[in-house]
């Protein structure tokens, strides 16, 4: 078994809240990533997969249970910077995280916060900006990027920090399609050259079917935690608690229904296309 | 489109005069706004004109860009010129009109307002046209660091200015998003008198700060995820280094303030 | 005939280093009662399109009527078109600014003119049309209520107008996928009231089921225009001008290349899966 480099034992979490009693945003949650995984983390909005992205790198702290980033437990004060730099993040709002006027120097951000010297930052800039193919804009102004752009930007500000675990929240939410493709297959190709772990959180089923392991959260509870393919077996139940299943699965869902069975639980026209070939 | 506004008047370009270490170009301009403010000799205010013409000819800064410059504060240098011509009552009576007297000294102050107040924009616009805002913002932060001493907040200071330099560009373009969608509800901006133009803006403002502040609230959390915890411990990529530029800039100057000395 | 556009063609800072052409001589009839969609990729000109539709824009040259006023004259009645063609922006919960959720909604009727009891009663009937209970909102503020009920009361706004032909920017970017169908039933809804729809979205498995007609636009230009059997039959064409296309067409194109064929206008899971079953010979597949 790979190496675990984030841990979530028994965790809760609840929110202040005006009216009564406190909102329980996350009900004793538990898992384990693996070095080098992509893992998708998905649920409707409000089933506690934010907060749960925001107590991945200390920015909330587990009222219950602990978190442990590469065994650095988050409740540490003298390791947040050091949990921070290893589990990066980066959120849904484009416009939103981006801190400085030229490109190239918010990627330096988090550098120079981390007091590095001056001559390895521009080393670091230059190659988080190629890795995510946005080195052409390097003295660009980010109010004229697009959002894909712009994500891609972020990113580059974060692995410039030479992060391990890469936490992705909704952050392809607010794009278009082609902004979605471009960050998504961006971070794929990080994931698999760089030896990065990846969380993905999103409500995009599609982007959901591409991890390697999937956990469902309803309520502030995980509810399923498998394999795309084991997940979408059960689209029934993904569909009571507010979520999609990719069009594929729908269809061979249906023709069940009509008594036409496949051969396997099709991600994406292709392997529909194939399974109902192989029916024919 | 609001997307091609830019922020300040920075023209970018290469020349020398915009290869001058930004903490240098604006330690020059405070001392060639104190040299016009101190010189009463009418001739050193042509070296000076001279002096910031040849620094836009350098820059390659259109004349009538620099003269543009002075559009918004003509009203003060016109005003302050009457106001010196009429109101001085030293020196010889030269003309009297009705109850109006211009005295020689008179006409002597007003030009000599007129001339400072002119090379005074001009020599702060060429710093502004030849400087980025972001460059301004890490000089000025540099320069004021010492200050640090006696709890000056220098890096809060510079860090407030990169973050609305940032997102003003942002922010009017929510303004006008905003602005078009409460007109298509049937807002009216444009008529009605002062007061009713002022109430006319609630439903253009409160969004607009309303997301303002979700956006604050978002940016400071990024922040922190990338680590940000104050200036203390904080390294900077561009590495300010002085370099012949900035020596022929200071000799210039060193010769200007040669000529202040001798000649007052 | 709600709208007619004729030769229109938009260009950005004219005479300027900017210069640069957003609609180039666009011809584009709206019917009473249509629900129509529109679709490009950013950038193509549809915000740019639908901003000339309740006169937020002027054209550079080319004429524009909307129910019968020529939008392009000077004394165009502005009042009227936009009594007349609403148009809910991109994330709408932005724009709400009013202390109570009523207060808000009103405003768009009271600026047309409504008062009294005209004012309460049609506020009250696009809250409960948005599917929000009048009651248990109407004194709240528009901030303490989620992202998803936000957006209601921001499309409610602008129905309280009570417009005959409404315009939605991306009615349901950012929404989860039980939100994004809440709302597009909520438009469905409107359209079999008889409101004229024009969508702008991105999602197109949702657009291909709902929509009566399908307007694709690139560069300025509208490219396409019909059914959505017909538009999305042509997915090569559509893909090269970086749009998607429903999930199912990718399914008809891919499995025309084996041989099989599917009718061009099935964009549901139930309609394509019991095509295939019928084609596989229905449940005798040992």
């Amino acid at each position: 078994m790979a190496e675990i480099v984030l841990s979530v034992e028994d965790v809760s979490y609840s929110y202040a809240s005006m009216d009564e009693e406190d909102v329980k945003a996350l009900k004793n949650v538990s898992f384990d990533v693996e070095r080098g995984s992509f893992v998708a983390i998905i649920g409707h909005n409000g089933s506690g997969k934010s907060t749960l992205a925001k107590l991945l790198n200390g920015l909330f702290l587990p009222k219950e249970g602990r978190v442990l980033v590469l065994g650095m437990d988050t409740q540490d004060e003298d390791l947040t910077w050091q949990i921070r730099q290893n589990a990066g993040l980066v959120f849904q709002n484009p416009d939103n995280q981006l801190v400085t006027t030229i490109v190239e120097e918010d990627v330096a951000f988090g550098l120079e916060n981390l007091g590095i010297l001056p001559a390895d930052i521009r080393v670091r800039v230059d190659e988080a900006l190629e890795a995510v193919g946005m080195e052409a804009f390097a003295m660009a102004a980010p109010h004229m990027l697009s959002g894909g752009q712009k994500q891609r930007i972020a990113i580059a500000g974060i692995l410039a920090m030479q992060p391990q675990i890469l936490i992705f929240d909704e952050s392809t939410a607010m794009l278009d399609p082609m902004g979605r493709r471009e960050v998504l297959s961006a971070v794929r190709k990080l994931q698999q050259t760089k030896d990065l772990t990846v969380l993905w959180i999103t409500h995009f089923m599609d982007e959901a079917a591409q991890a390697d392991r999937v956990i469902v959260m309803d309520g502030g509870r995980i509810v399923m935690d498998d394999t795309p393919q084991q997940i979408f077996r059960r689209a029934d139940e993904l569909e009571q608690i507010a979520l999609d299943v990719p069009m594929s699965v729908k269809i061979a869902r249906e023709m069940q229904k009509n008594g036409v069975e496949l051969d396997c639980v099709p991600i994406g026209m292709q392997a529909l296309a194939e399974a109902v070939c192989r029916l024919k | 489109m609001l997307n091609d506004i830019t922020v300040g008047q920075y023209l970018p370009g290469k020349s020398a005069v915009h290869r001058i270490d930004p903490r240098v170009k604006i330690l020059l301009v405070v001392f060639y706004i104190v040299a016009i403010f101190v010189t009463d000799v009418f001739w050193m205010y042509g070296v000076f004109a001279a002096y910031v013409l040849g620094a836009a000819l350098i820059a390659k800064v259109p004349l009538r860009v620099l003269l543009r410059s002075i559009k918004p504060l003509l009203f003060i240098v016109v005003f302050t010129f009457i106001m010196n011509l009429l109101l001085v009552r030293e020196g010889e009576l030269l003309l009297q009109v009705w109850k109006i007297r211009i005295y020689s000294d008179g006409i002597i102050y007003a030009v000599r307002l007129a001339l400072r107040l002119i090379l005074l924009v001009f020599g702060t616009s060429m710093l502004t046209l030849t400087t980025s805002p972001l460059s301004l913002t890490d000089a000025l932060e540099r320069l004021l660091k010492p200050l640090s001493i006696i709890r000056f907040p220098a890096h809060e200071l510079a860090m407030m200015m990169t973050i609305a330099l940032r997102f003003i560009p942002t922010l009017l373009e929510e303004a006008d998003k905003i602005m078009k969608a409460q007109k298509a509800r049937g807002a009216d901006f444009e008529t009605g008198n002062i007061f009713q133009k002022a109430k006319a803006l609630v439903p253009l403002l409160v969004p607009l700060f309303v997301n303002a502040f979700r956006r604050a609230d978002e940016l400071a959390m990024a922040m922190e995820s990338r680590c940000y915890h104050g200036g203390k411990g904080r390294t900077r990529m561009r590495i300010l280094t002085l370099s012949w530029v900035d020596a022929a800039a200071v000799a210039v100057n060193l010769g200007l303030l040669a000529l202040l000395i001798i000649f007052g | 005939m709600s709208i007619e556009v004729k030769n229109m063609s938009h260009i950005y800072m004219p005479g300027t280093p900017f210069e640069s052409a957003a609609l180039v001589d666009v011809n584009l009839q709206l019917h009473e009662g249509e629900f129509v969609g529109l679709i490009g990729h950013t950038g193509s000109g549809k915000s740019t399109l639908v901003q000339h539709l309740n006169g937020l824009l002027k054209p550079t040259s080319g004429t524009l009527f909307v129910y019968d006023v020529e939008l392009t004259k000077k004394d165009a009645d502005m009042k009227f078109v936009r009594s007349r063609v609403g148009l809910v922006f991109q994330y709408p919960e932005h724009q709400l600014f009013e202390e109570t959720v009523e207060a808000d909604v009103a405003f768009g009727p009271k600026n047309m003119g409504l008062g009294g009891e005209e004012l309460t009663a049609c506020v009250k009937e696009a809250i409960q049309r948005v599917g929000l209970d009048y009651e248990a909102v109407r004194n709240r503020s528009p901030f303490e209520l989620s992202g998803g009920q936000r957006r209601r009361v921001a499309i409610a706004g602008v129905i309280a107008m009570n417009p005959k032909f409404l315009i939605l920017d991306e009615p349901t970017a950012g929404l989860d996928p039980q939100g994004r169908d809440e709302l597009l039933e909520l438009v469905q809804d409107l359209n079999k009231s008889g409101t004229g729809i024009l969508m702008i979205t991105h999602s197109m498995d949702d657009i291909a089921r709902v929509a009566d007609r399908i307007l694709v636009i690139d560069k300025g230009r509208i490219v396409m225009d019909g059914t959505p059997g017909e538009v999305f039959s042509h997915v090569e064409e559509l893909e090269a001008i970086g749009l998607d296309v429903p999930e199912t067409s990718r399914l008809r194109m891919l499995l025309e290349k084996e041989g099989i064929e599917l009718p061009s206008d099935i964009f549901t899971a139930e309609e394509a899966a019991s095509y295939l079953c019928k084609l596989m010979g229905g449940g005798s597949h040992a």
